[in-house]
């Protein structure tokens, strides 16, 4: 059996800094993810109705929880940036590594546009809420105010930007704990809960409404996985990430669960299916002043954790692929002073915040939805192609995951649902997005692969891959 | 163990990398655009009513429903929407759901627009076929090619012989 005892980074001079442990790994997972219980997971009551929603909820944490599952196992032995990126090189091959970074890229760039856009419209909302007139504050420049400041924290050095989120992280999560005692035990408010009143019990649209929630469903985890980026910054990669990830995960199944509890029993659902903040909103129907500026605060922080995450990972991804060649090598530069990967950190701003900025929410949300559902559609081959290389007593793993191969069974059969449920919302959009990856697949053949030193991609200290 | 011929890649140009930068980027911005250009539409909302509904077609081109509890949804050729017999009642609200709709701020006839549309997920089994199709083929197409890049990587990493 082979011990783990090289990096992913090839030699260099300057390498990225090892100083995070478990929580800084929790920050970035859940801080990534939580934005999505502030706002997003809300359109898929518009899809199923209540119930239909809090079933996808589950359906999809199930799927989420394979993801994470196996995620720690391939990552707690894969101890290098670029997370799944760097998985796919090891166990696929080269070009299913190409896609699957720019997976990673793009559903973070897009989430964090979509962060930003929303943080943008929260100062809006705030402003006026304190007397503005409707219309007079534009929401654009504080969308690049949030960029530029969370830009330069990550420019800046990871520890810095993980225990800042870490902080915002934890006021977001502990703002849905609040409202959820608030309600539930009448701190505070003297407002009930209506679940049976507002129509909880009914599938308005029966199960093909809960099957077309799904697609939105995703938002309650989406990014979760990102934590495999931080594998080459941790101090204990075998211990950090399968701690942090699986704990992340814990506190999302919980924080949604609160928070449809909340939002459900307060909002009739065909409001709540539309609203762009919807912990804001029944905060507000507490009456509580107290519950309104904490959740205000809550969607704020969640906001930005999630961009500051995003910029984070997406950079990761970006710096790996530049590493290898699979991305032009002036990406895969480490700041000598700050040793985080600047350049991969500078380019990859402008794209987000032009998104941000054009306000192209839709298309936005819909490309980060399928990008990472494309991601997750790899991890079950993954996952089969890790075990048959190298097998349980070949190579030692931080962590392996129980019932293999269920977990990979399950993820493949859920992928397949929640395609159809996005194509039930999307249609032909879901295609014609297709067609980007198809083209930069072809790309990547005839034009990038040739740039690319062959045996020097394979970077672990792993023994031969059996049947190679 | 036969050591394989270890490949060297050319060096690229720094104008290189920068338009295969760009190339990317462009891609992106095209995926984006593209199907709001082309008006690619996913599921849409329809006219509905609660309770049995029955639909007609007004002599101005209005598209007019109406319920059971006499509810009348009018939809003119602008795509303008009026209601005639508004109430909370004939919209299947509930003294508690109408409560919280007048504490979010929001009147019957904002209430009306809401409720009033509703998703038709009816939908194409060749396209959904096709669309599912399009990505296995694609994912076969990625384990297939990438499968043929790995073995040239092994084969220069470990050598040739297994």
């Amino acid at each position: 059996m082979s011990d783990i005892t090289a990096g992913g980074a090839k030699p260099s001079s300057i390498n990225l800094a090892k100083v995070l442990g478990p929580i800084h790994v929790w920050a970035l997972g859940v801080g990534i993810v939580l934005v999505g219980e502030f706002m997003g997971w809300n359109l898929s009551v518009e899809k199923g109705g209540a119930l239909g929603s809090i079933i996808a909820c589950w359906i999809v944490g199930l799927l989420y929880t394979c993801v994470a599952m196996i995620d720690s196992e391939v990552t707690s032995t894969v101890a290098a940036a670029g997370g799944q990126y760097t998985q796919a090189k090891h166990t696929t091959g080269p070009l299913m590594a190409f896609n699957v970074g720019l997976y990673l890229v793009l559903a973070y760039t897009m989430l964090e546009a979509a962060d930003v856009f929303v943080f943008g419209d929260l100062v809006r909302i705030a402003a006026e809420g304190l007397g503005a007139e409707p219309g007079s504050v534009d929401a654009r420049p504080f969308v690049l105010l949030a960029v530029a400041v969370l830009a330069w924290l990550n420019y800046r050095g990871v520890f810095m930007a993980l225990s800042i989120n870490f902080l915002i992280t934890a006021v977001a999560f502990a703002s849905i704990v609040v409202l959820f005692v608030a309600y539930q035990f009448g701190v505070g408010t003297a407002e009930p809960l209506h679940h049976q009143e507002l129509g909880m019990g009914g599938l308005p649209y029966g199960w093909m409404g809960v099957l077309a929630a799904f697609q939105f469903a995703i938002w309650y985890y989406l990014g979760i996985e990102g934590t495999c980026q931080a594998a080459e910054e941790v101090r204990s990669c075998g211990r950090s990430l399968p701690l942090g990830t699986m704990t992340g995960m814990i506190t999302l199944l919980i924080a949604a669960a609160l928070t449809w509890y909340v939002c459900a029993g307060s909002l009739p659902w065909e409001y709540l299916g539309t609203a762009l903040a919807p912990l804001y909103d029944t905060s507000r129907m507490s009456g509580s002043t107290f519950l309104v500026v904490l959740l205000w605060i809550g969607t704020v922080f969640s906001a930005l954790a999630s961009a500051n995450g995003c910029i984070n990972d997406a950079s990761r991804a970006w710096f790996s692929m530049g590493r290898d060649r699979y991305l032009p090598q002036f990406f895969a530069a480490v700041h000598p002073r700050y040793r985080t990967p600047y350049r991969a950190i500078i380019f990859l701003i402008p794209i987000a915040a032009s998104f941000g900025f054009l306000q192209l929410l839709g298309p936005v949300i819909t490309f980060s939805i399928l990008s990472g559902l494309l991601g997750y559609t790899f991890m079950p081959i993954n996952m089969f192609r890790f075990r048959s290389k190298w097998p349980l007593e070949t190579i030692k793993r931080g962590y392996v995951h129980p019932f293999h191969p269920i977990p990979s069974l399950v993820l493949v059969t859920l992928c397949a649902a929640t395609f159809v449920a996005v194509y039930l919302g999307f249609g032909t959009q879901l295609l014609a997005m297709m067609v980007f990856y198809v083209v930069a697949s072809v790309w990547f053949v005839f034009f990038r692969y040739k740039y690319v030193r062959r045996g020097d991609q394979f970077t672990m200290a792993w023994p031969r891959p059996r049947g190679y | 163990m036969a050591v394989a011929k270890q490949y060297q890649p050319p060096v690229q140009s720094g104008i290189g990398q920068a338009f295969d930068a760009v190339f990317i980027l462009v891609l992106t911005f095209l995926a984006l655009w593209i199907p709001l250009e082309l008006n690619l539409a996913g599921a849409e909302k329809g006219d509905w009513l609660p309770g049995t509904v029955t639909v007609a077609q007004a002599e101005d081109g209005s598209t007019v429903l109406t319920n059971e509890a006499g509810l009348v949804k009018r939809i003119d050729a602008e795509g303008t929407i009026t209601f005639e017999n508004l109430t909370w009642e004939a919209l299947g609200q509930n003294a508690v759901m109408q409560a919280q709709w007048e504490k979010l701020g929001l009147g019957l006839e904002d209430a009306a627009t809401s409720i009033t549309l509703r998703y038709d997920y009816s939908f194409s089994w060749g396209g959904l076929l096709a669309t599912l199709a399009a990505i296995l083929a694609y994912f076969v197409f990625l384990v297939f090619q990438s499968n043929k890049e790995y073995r040239e990587v092994i084969a220069e990493k470990f050598g040739n012989g297994a």
